[in-house]
Parts: C-alpha cells; sequence; structure tokens
C-alpha cells in the first residue's frame, strides 16, 4: 500500500462523500477501486462481471455514502463487503441461470494465506486476522477461507470437501467461534 | 460463541442456502442488534481481501458510472416541477390557511410512474422504519407504516383508519431533493404490502417525510390533481 492510497485518504474521502460533497465520490473511486475490483474478480473468476459488480458498488455507495458506520470496520472493508455481497448475488443468480463458467476461470482458494509469514510481521490491518486464522485446525481455516473468497455455501463447502453438511457445519462454526475468541484477546 | 453470534458469522460469509439467507434477512430487518452483529463480522474478516493484489479497473467504468449518476440527476430534473407542485401543497398545508390550500388544489400534478424491477440489496445497518400519520384529529386513528429494508418491503395498516364511504387516501414518500412519488391508494381499513423498487428503497431513511393525500374513492382520475394534504409524517428508525 502507498501513501497516496492510504487509508487515512479513503476515510476522508467518503465522509467527504457522506456529508453531500458528490465530489468525494471519484476520489473513494480512485483510492479503492483496484481492491475492491480485486475482490469481484476473485469470486466471479470473470473480468466484465467483475467490473459490472465494481459500477453497481459505486452507484450504491453514492445513494448510501451516508450510512456508513465505523461499526463495520474501515471503509476500505466496507466497501469489500458490499462488492463481495454483490458478487455472490451474481454468482449465485448466473448458478439459477445455469450458467457455468469454464472451470480453470475459479482458482482454487489455497488453504492458509500464501504470504502470511510475511504479513505477521508487518503492521497490515490483515496481520491480526491471519494470525488467528493460523490457529484454526487446516480444515476449519480452509473452509472459512473458501467461503470469503470463492462464495462457497455450506452445501458447496461440502461437496467440495467430500464431507456431510452437518460436519461441514460444525467444522466452520467451530473455527469462527475460535476465530472471534482469538480476535478478541 | 452464542447461536446468534454465530448466525451473524454464518450471513456475513454468506454461508447459508438463499433460502435460508432470504429468511435470516427477514429477521435482520427486525432485530438490528443482529444486524450490528454482522456489520461486526463484515469488518473482521475484510482484512482478508488485503491477500489480493490490487486490479486496476479499465477507464470506462468509471465513466460509467458516472454517467449512471448523471442519468439520476437528469431524471431528477424532468421531476422537479411535479417535486415542486406537491411541495408547494404541502407548505401550504403546513403554514396555512384553507384559501391557500384550495387554490393548492387547482396545480395541475402527475403522479410519477413507480414501479421498477429488482429487489434492493439490503444495506444491513439499516433498522427497521416506522410512521404514524394520524388521519383526522391528533389523537384520533393513525395510518401506520413500516419499511423493513431486508425485503425492501413498505407495509401499510390503515385498518383502524375508518372510511367516510367518499374517500380513500394516497400515499407519497418524499424523496430528498426529488420528486415525490406515489405508492398508490390506500383504502380505509385495509393492509397493503408494497414492494418498493430499488432506486427508492435505496433513498428511504430515518427522516424521509410521508405525506397522505385525500382522493375521491377510487382514485383521482388519471392525470387529475392529487387531492389536498390531509397528513404528513417521517420515518423513524426502530
Amino acid at each position: 500500500m502507498t501513501a497516496a492510497d492510504s487509508p487515512d485518504a479513503l476515510e476522508l474521502a467518503l465522509a467527504r462523500l457522506a456529508g453531500g460533497d458528490a465530489s468525494g465520490l471519484e476520489q473513494v473511486y480512485r483510492l479503492s477501486a483496484p481492491r475492491v475490483l480485486a475482490i469481484c474478480i476473485r469470486i466471479l473468476g470473470d473480468r466484465s462481471e467483475a467490473e459490472d459488480v465494481l459500477h453497481d458498488t459505486y452507484v450504491r455507495l453514492a445513494a448510501n455514502a451516508g450510512r456508513f458506520r465505523r461499526g463495520h470496520g474501515s471503509a476500505i472493508g466496507w466497501l469489500v463487503t458490499i462488492a463481495r455481497n454483490l458478487s455472490i448475488d451474481r454468482l449465485r443468480s448466473r448458478a439459477v441461470r445455469g450458467i457455468q463458467l469454464p472451470v480453470e476461470a475459479a482458482e482454487a482458494v489455497p488453504d492458509k494465506s500464501p504470504d502470511a509469514e510475511a504479513r505477521l510481521l508487518g503492521a497490515e490491518p490483515g496481520a491480526r486476522l491471519d494470525g488467528c486464522l493460523a490457529t484454526l485446525d487446516d480444515a476449519q481455516q480452509g473452509a472459512i477461507r473458501s467461503a470469503f473468497f470463492a462464495g462457497y455455501s455450506y452445501a458447496q463447502l461440502a461437496d467440495q470437501r467430500g464431507v456431510p453438511l452437518g460436519t461441514m457445519k460444525s467444522w466452520v462454526r467451530r473455527g469462527l467461534a475460535k476465530l472471534k475468541a482469538c480476535l478478541e484477546q | 460463541m452464542t447461536e446468534r453470534e454465530l448466525l451473524a458469522a454464518e450471513l456475513a460469509l454468506r454461508l447459508l442456502s438463499e433460502e435460508e439467507h432470504a429468511a435470516a434477512q427477514a429477521e435482520l430487518a427486525r432485530d438490528p442488534e443482529l444486524a450490528a452483529l454482522v456489520a461486526q463480522w463484515e469488518g473482521r474478516l475484510a482484512p482478508l481481501a488485503d491477500e489480493l493484489e490490487a486490479v486496476p479497473p479499465a477507464p470506462q467504468v468509471w465513466q460509467q458510472i458516472s454517467a449512471s449518476l448523471g442519468q439520476a440527476g437528469a431524471d431528477n430534473d424532468n421531476d422537479r416541477r411535479e417535486a415542486d407542485l406537491l411541495r408547494v401543497r404541502l407548505r401550504r398545508w403546513q403554514w396555512g390557511s384553507a384559501a391557500a390550500a384550495a387554490a393548492a388544489l387547482v396545480l395541475g400534478f402527475l403522479g410519477a410512474p413507480l414501479l421498477r424491477d429488482g429487489p434492493p440489496v439490503p444495506d444491513a445497518a439499516t433498522p427497521v422504519l416506522a410512521a404514524s400519520l394520524p388521519v383526522g384529529s391528533e389523537n384520533g386513528p393513525r395510518l401506520a407504516l413500516t419499511y423493513l429494508p431486508g425485503s425492501g418491503d413498505l407495509v401499510v395498516e390503515a385498518s383502524s383508519v375508518p372510511g367516510d364511504g367518499i374517500h380513500d387516501h394516497e400515499l407519497w414518500l418524499v424523496v430528498p431533493d426529488g420528486k415525490p412519488v406515489s405508492m398508490g391508494l390506500i383504502a380505509s381499513g385495509t393492509q397493503r404490502r408494497i414492494d418498493l423498487p430499488a432506486d427508492l428503497a435505496r433513498q428511504v431513511d430515518a427522516g424521509l417525510e410521508v405525506v397522505l393525500t385525500r382522493e375521491p374513492l377510487g382514485g383521482a382520475p388519471k392525470g387529475g390533481a392529487p387531492g389536498p394534504v390531509v397528513a404528513t409524517g417521517k420515518f423513524w428508525a426502530i
């Protein structure tokens, strides 16, 4: 992350937008869109659909900027959340419409953060989360990461791992409880 | 961890089936504490996205966003005349004299087209909203409105509003800096559930003004002026 897209600059731009300054939107977009697009592409596996969702995310933001609350975490976290939800909506409606993308489009999600150790050394916001995820066993960690990055539901996770739905639910639920306990330490 | 917290985490991660998710959305709409727990989980998990490499979008994406928002602005311009008319009427009703209200009656008014497609995707932080409009006297019967952000539904409860046999009411949402949008006719003694179009649902928030006008039974003739304002109210979060 460079100084130009520091979290503070984004928070300030979002605050301007929330305060009714429409020019804040372009700045919010410039500071955040590449990272927001990354999660859309990751979930959808298709750049053009991901850019559609990116468009929808910022149009929606323009209407809802006043609703951003600190309880939601950081500004980038809030934007990622909106985009991730819209991407999953699209993914699931695609499933309903019976559209299948080529298998290679859906990149496998690694069970562990690829550069977890490097990030643990830094002071990035994700470092603490990574540290806590690392305390879960591989199956729990892998399932939570696949849910986040691939938008998989319990049923899809169970299919993917070849375990009964109930087993997958209890893995994930135990993992989430452990994760929360660790994050609150 | 409690069941509610687990549910919040499951909603944040989108682990549930679409049917379960939809049911839980309805619960979210009624339960701001649960919505806050979901927001908290979303905030906890979002940093995972930091590990992805940023991807600069194509330049035309921003142009399309600008165009979409610019188009919305142009729509507002076209509707401004209509908006101004109802505002004038409102102001006169609020401040004023029967003569002014009668004068306002002659102003022409075309109701804005109402429904468009697409369910709203709720913002987890949006609380359930309510409004209560006195019909007749302040202590008389009230028209109760409940807005459920999860489903984008506006529930209109007019069961306790007595009919006089010659009038119905028309309900309007006064969108900030935009047009008043007709929610249609509300017959006395009835309940209605109105599915708000996504672009309208996005603008419903605490403080949004609601107006009730009195219309002939069955509604004003198409293209005719709306009836007099009989009540106003605002949404508040519950």
